[in-house]
């Protein structure tokens, strides 16, 4: 069995919905998954492991940018501080893909994220980033862990999703930074483009984490009922004419 | 039809004497007046309003499979004296090759349910990419009679499935089997004799990712491979009857009448899983009404008619009244709108005529007059009948703009979060000022409550105040969602980024980024309360539904509608000797034809 990239992104929606998460950082975490998966990551894996943590939580990790209010008004209003704690990819990852993150603007420049939870997961969000001027040119590379961006490389593209320790590890934090590199991240994309020519697929050894993440996304789901049941279109209706 | 002699100068002259028509660019330099704006255009009245045109998918594919020389051939057709087996139906193009793969099913009566729950079907359905071979059948025959509990692959492209018309379907069996012709009324009044009930595509259930067939000329635009598979279970609906009727009477059965099955499309059963559609893409909306708007505002900037097209109007006009004439649904509300709209096409015809023999007076702007003439004196129904009609003898000029009509809404659409909160205000009440008039905290405007539920993850909708439904509620209500949004806002920093805003509010995340979306695409959002008591979903689906080129929108609640797809359109062994866009309206009857 396999699972279309388009059901993979539509079940991250509904569990990362289901997990507690907001509709608009659902949207986030589908998109990122897609992403991963088209450049051979295990999206669905670390989207699951991270869902699992998360839900054990009793507060949700926050973004590694949250405000600090009275340096931010002290600033003016442009400064956003960094976590001490570490922070949840998909909140980082959004602040940093709507443009207000800190981010090196000249070449090899490195702003520190600190502590990320699941960098994996980090990853689509930088790796899209356009560098803005005066820079222009060169790619935004994310660093994870010791040995940096080869650590993201090893110990993230080769953990198999079906290997459970493997995902356990996925979810621990990692000290995150990012980096403006000339060159793109040598584990990202086979081409300049970011698609492959044909999308990939979900082989049947990420079945477990399908499973894992259609029982986030039933929290989506209203019980049954036999008032619910009414409320489908054409019920109570013979159809055979 | 040449455009070159379209005069721009003309146009402008014409602006100034008051015709309100102002010129703007299309692809192509083609003149055109300004498209009608968002505000008129995506309100669910109109939408629900909508009609076939040159431009529907179902159209669409006919004139590419027609123009390219497609051909088809059964190469599989195993089935017994019961019903039950399988066939296949091959189409081969310039580059690729597809197959429809048929199961037909023994189905009990308590089983037959067009819903969503159902869990068995009289006939089941897939698309492949390429050719077919025994083991794939073989692998399909374990899982596409489960549909929704079974599991396609990369090679499969729709899924679907349809029940028959059983009161139809035993009736024609039965006369073709005893050597006669069916009965041509109860023929016309069904129209169909199976009736999908899904037609899932584009990554479902396991099945292709769009974004590996995307950028095949076969599929350009719109549910192309799910019109291609609807189109071949047209075909097996008759070759199934004429199969039962051999079986049970081979010395004496006789085939069908091919005037009687051109009459014959397929039927569909349409619910609420298609309403929230039209609001999760809307990126690919927005490219559909803007090729339609770009289409009336390419006619409505000709400065003449020649007589050809005139013609050709009139006499269309004259078939879609007959059309408007032989529409019979129970629905109360659309008996009403049939019955205005068949006054409307009274009034078509009549000014068709004028249109006619006012022609020596050429240079006046035809079509702009009578669209004009049409939002004055129309109901909703037939001015958006008369948009499409004017459309058809116009193929040169604007069936360009079908290739326009697809867009890939798996691409990510970032939030610009570098806003200040002052600007994402501005704009939000810019974009959504028709929520301006609508209190949401009145119970009336917020009475429903769009959820999935467990069961088989039907889609449906609830009564917000007297279910536990919404802490299941889904994002499809974008006018409430504005309105909370400006609430926060309002009461934010206003010299803050967006982005500070939706760190301290992820609850308006999807919003913030539709507001930006529907900034950039303007007919990407549909300007009603989809959550009011008072709203029809019906009229989500009908819009959708007309491109796809449905005909006899049949309601059966404010809640879902059978329709009929391809009925009077060519089969497969006749497209290259026949005009599909000819045969969308009826020939006419000869008690009419003189008008």
């Amino acid at each position: 069995m396999s699972w279309s990239l388009g059901e993979t992104g539509a079940l991250a929606l509904k569990a990362t919905r289901g997990a507690g998460f907001s509709w608009g950082l659902a949207e986030e975490a589908a998109t990122a998954v897609i992403w991963l998966h088209e450049h051979g990551f295990a999206g669905a894996a670390a989207l699951c492991s991270y869902l699992s943590w998360h839900t054990r939580q009793a507060k949700p990790a926050p973004s590694a940018f949250s405000k600090n209010q009275d340096q931010y008004a002290a600033s003016g209003g442009s400064v956003l501080h960094r976590e001490a704690e570490a922070a949840c990819p998909l909140m980082t990852g959004s602040v940093i893909s709507d443009g207000i993150a800190p981010l090196p603007d000249q070449m090899d420049q490195v702003v520190e994220l600190g502590q990320v939870r699941m960098p994996l997961l980090l990853l689509p969000f930088v790796a899209t980033l356009q560098p803005a001027p005066p820079a222009r040119q060169g790619h935004f590379i994310l660093q994870a862990g010791t040995s940096a961006e080869m650590s993201l490389e090893k110990d993230l593209s080769q953990t198999t999703p079906f290997d459970p320790e493997g995902i356990s590890n996925l979810s621990a934090a990692a000290f995150c930074q990012i980096r403006l590199a000339k060159t793109p991240h040598h584990v990202i994309g086979k081409s300049a483009h970011p698609r492959l020519e044909e999308p990939p697929r979900l082989e049947d050894h990420f079945a477990c984490c399908v499973e894992q993440l259609t029982q986030f996304a039933h929290h989506t789901y209203a019980p049954a009922s036999s008032a619910s049941r009414l409320a489908g279109a054409g019920a109570g209706l013979n159809d055979n004419d | 039809m040449n455009n070159a002699g379209h005069n721009t100068q003309k146009l402008n002259d014409s602006a100034k004497s008051g015709n309100s028509i102002s010129t703007a660019s299309s692809a192509g330099n083609i003149p055109m007046v300004d498209l009608r704006p968002a505000s008129q255009v995506m309100r669910l009245a109109r939408m629900g309003s909508f009609h076939q045109s040159r431009l529907s998918f179902m159209r669409v594919l006919l004139r590419r499979l027609k123009s390219q020389n497609w051909q088809f051939d059964r190469p599989v057709f195993d089935i017994n004296k019961k019903g039950v087996g399988v066939a296949a139906y091959r189409v081969r193009g310039p580059q690729s090759t597809y197959t429809l793969v048929a199961f037909a099913h023994e189905l009990d009566d308590d089983q037959r349910s067009d819903r969503v729950i159902a869990e068995a079907w009289d006939t089941t359905f897939t698309l492949c990419d390429g050719e077919v071979d025994n083991d794939q059948i073989s692998r399909l025959s374990q899982n596409v009679p489960k549909q929704e509990a079974g599991r396609i692959s990369g090679n499969e492209m729709v899924l679907s499935r349809a029940n028959k018309s059983v009161r139809l379907f035993a009736h024609v069996a039965e006369r073709l089997s005893a050597g006669q012709q069916p009965d041509a009324d109860m023929l016309a009044s069904v129209g169909y004799l199976l009736r999908t009930t899904a037609v899932y595509g584009a990554g479902k259930f396991g099945a292709a990712d769009r974004t590996g067939w995307q950028d095949r000329p076969e599929f350009t635009g719109s549910f192309q491979p799910e019109m291609l598979a609807v189109w071949l279970i047209r075909t097996f609906s008759i070759d199934l009857v004429e199969h039962m009727a051999r079986v049970a009477a081979p010395k004496t059965a006789v085939q069908l009448d091919p005037a009687l099955s051109r009459g014959l499309g397929v039927g569909n059963s349409t619910g609420l899983g298609m309403a929230p559609f039209l609001i999760n893409h809307p990126r690919l909306i927005h490219k559909w009404m803007v090729a339609r708007e770009t289409a009336l505002a390419r006619l409505r900037a000709l400065d003449s008619a020649d007589d050809t097209a005139i013609a050709h109007f009139c006499q269309l006009a004259r078939r879609a009244r007959q059309n408007a004439y032989d529409w019979q649904v129970a629905d109360q509300r659309q008996t009403e709108k049939i019955t205005a709209l068949q006054q409307d096409f009274d009034k078509i015809v009549a000014k068709s005529d004028a249109l006619s023999r006012d022609i020596t007076s050429a240079n006046n702007f035809p079509w702009n007059t009578l669209y004009r003439w049409a939002e004055a004196q129309l109901s909703l129904e037939g001015q958006e009948a008369l948009v499409s009609l004017m459309m058809e003898p116009y193929g040169t000029l604007i069936d360009d703009l079908a290739a326009t009509m697809s867009a890939d809404e798996t691409m990510p659409y970032r939030i610009d979060g570098r806003r200040s909160v002052g600007a994402a205000l501005e704009m939000l009440l810019t974009q959504y000022d028709w929520t301006a008039g609508i209190d949401f905290d009145d119970d009336a405007q917020q009475a429903r409550v769009w959820y999935v539920s467990e069961e088989k993850l039907e889609p449906r909708l609830g009564e917000r105040f007297e279910e536990l439904l919404e802490p299941y509620e889904q994002p499809l209500s974008p006018g409430r969602d504005a309105a909370r949004m400006h609430r926060d806002l309002a009461a934010f920093d206003q010299t803050s980024s967006l982005g500070e805003f939706l760190l301290q509010h992820p609850q308006h995340r999807h919003i913030a980024r539709r507001l930006q979306l529907v900034d950039a695409y303007e007919y990407a959002e549909i300007r009603d309360n989809t959550i009011a008591a008072e709203m029809v979903p019906i009229d989500l689906l009908r819009c959708k539904l007309s491109f796809f080129g449905a005909t006899k929108f049949d309601p059966r609640s404010d809640r879902w509608l059978r329709i009929t797809m391809y009925q009077g359109a060519p089969y497969p062994h006749e497209l290259a000797d026949c005009d599909p866009d000819d045969m969308v309206y009826p020939a006419l009857s000869a008690d009419c034809a003189s008008g």
